[in-house]
């Protein structure tokens, strides 16, 4: 190691006068570039944080036809109700880490006193989240609403009001996991936090599926799915970044 | 140390934080300008992290304040991070990621665009810390004393008047001691300030290290 070497090339020498008067904000684009890249990169290193949530999905589903019987119209009956639970444990119970591991190695720190923009962050985090784990459930619903018999018209349906619900989800549990970084065992607390603010989701979620399945129109569940979703994009990262800065600081 | 809050860069006033129970620090206050080198001691306990900490913003105190330029640095939090590089007691680096991808997010989040330039000045941060042969290896695989060393290579990205510096030289061997007082002497030669608590006793050119016994 060479102890007086000096860095050269550094964009701004170690401590040069100038420091603090520039403005050191990056662009929104570069930032949310860059925390997108690192979640997808740990993600892609560390498989267990995106296949457990779609595991989960696939198993839960599956075992209802064994444990509710065989019966093709029970089955369907119970089809978007069993479909849309499934999907909100999966994508809740995963997010419950959504930012434990940052904190635990000393990241969430640095994110938190970086001086950028920490909704912008929580957002990026968030969708890269979905990415991984929302959006394969998506990918095989079709195949379980099949195993469950469900009408195949209504397929289309469910994807539409996944696609839009895990979303909605995933920001919620955002708001939870970073009102709970920090504690252990946060599970329970984290459902009962983020319970009732997903109930709306599943009501209208389910029911689209249910009025597609026997024929109705779905246009008002989706919007007020779209609705929700757009009220949580604009207020959750928000929500969620504030919570994160008490979070940090509740520790020591 | 007596503390001038209007002059001075950084001052700290009168710090009081309960852990339940226990008065964990006790009107604590310093103050810090262009050039201080403060070492903060204390057993094991004593609130050493919990004061840089505070004082960075990151944890909360139930009496007191910390100033940045003559103003709270919760109304100027943007400037005073802007300000701030933080080395806290966790290594602050993705065990999954590379030493380049780790510095390359700092640089990201430190204001750099990702150009060359930026590459450039990573690679030499990581030469300048023998770090070159591993940082194509996730930080995870390294030892401590070389996650330490990724961590410290911040030093040389950002450009910020005040280093806090939680246990920099934690499972460093002989040679990277050596290099964080060389770079501690440098940054304040040059007019930055330095926040730290270790327990070894430093040895700086041309630099008073001023100390705070906590406990």
């Amino acid at each position: 190691m060479n102890s007086d070497k000096p860095a050269t090339g550094s964009p701004v020498p170690g401590s040069g006068e100038s420091a603090g008067v520039e403005s050191t904000t990056v662009g929104i684009v570069s930032l949310i570039g860059c925390i997108v890249r690192r979640e997808w990169l740990v993600a892609l290193r560390n498989p267990g944080q995106w296949v457990n949530p779609l595991l989960f999905f696939i198993v839960v589903v599956s075992l209802f036809p064994l444990g509710v019987g065989p019966s093709p119209s029970t089955l369907a009956s119970i089809a978007p109700g069993v479909l849309w639970v499934s999907a909100l444990l999966a994508v809740l119970l995963s997010l419950g880490a959504l930012f434990d591991a940052d904190y635990a190695d000393g990241t969430l720190e640095q994110l938190v006193l970086s001086g950028q923009s920490l909704p912008l962050i929580v957002l990026a985090k968030v969708l890269v989240h979905w990415l991984l784990s929302g959006l394969p459930l998506l990918f095989v619903s079709p195949l379980l609403a099949l195993l469950l018999n469900l009408p195949v018209h209504a397929i289309p349906v469910l994807m539409v009001s996944l696609f839009l619900g895990t979303l909605t989800l995933s920001f919620v549990g955002a708001i939870g996991a970073a009102l709970t970084v920090g504690l252990n065992q946060a599970g329970v607390l984290l459902s009962l936090l983020v319970l009732p603010l997903s109930v709306p989701v599943l009501i209208f979620g389910s029911s689209a599926v249910v009025a597609a399945a026997s024929g109705l129109g779905v246009a008002g569940q989706l919007l007020v799915l779209a609705a929700l979703l757009l009220l949580a994009l604009a207020l959750a990262p928000l929500t969620a970044a504030l919570a994160l800065r008490i979070g940090v600081s509740g520790s020591s | 140390m007596s503390v001038d809050q209007k002059n001075s860069m950084l001052s700290v006033n009168n710090l009081t934080v309960w852990r339940g129970d226990n008065l964990l620090l006790d009107k604590i206050s310093f103050a810090l300008n262009s050039g201080d080198v403060l070492q903060i001691k204390g057993a094991n306990g004593s609130g050493k992290t919990t004061l840089l900490r505070v004082t960075c913003g990151v944890g909360i105190a139930d009496e007191g304040e910390v100033y940045w330029n003559g103003i709270p640095i919760h109304k100027s939090r943007d400037q005073f991070n802007d300000a701030l590089l933080y080395l806290g007691h966790k290594p602050g680096i993705k065990g999954g990621l590379t030493a380049i991808e780790n510095l390359r997010i700092f640089a990201t989040l430190s204001g750099y665009s990702q150009t060359k330039e930026t590459d450039r000045a990573i690679e030499s941060a990581l030469d300048a810390l023998s770090l070159t042969p591993k940082s194509h290896i996730a930080c995870r695989y390294l030892s401590a004393g070389q996650q330490r060393r990724v961590g410290l290579a911040r030093l040389l990205l950002r450009s910020s008047h005040l280093w806090v510096l939680d246990e920099p030289l934690t499972s460093l061997d002989a040679a990277g001691l050596l290099w964080v007082e060389a770079q501690i002497g440098k940054h304040a030669a040059n007019g930055g300030a330095v926040l730290l608590t270790t327990h070894v006793p430093l040895n700086i050119d041309a630099v008073t290290v001023d100390t705070l016994e906590l406990g």
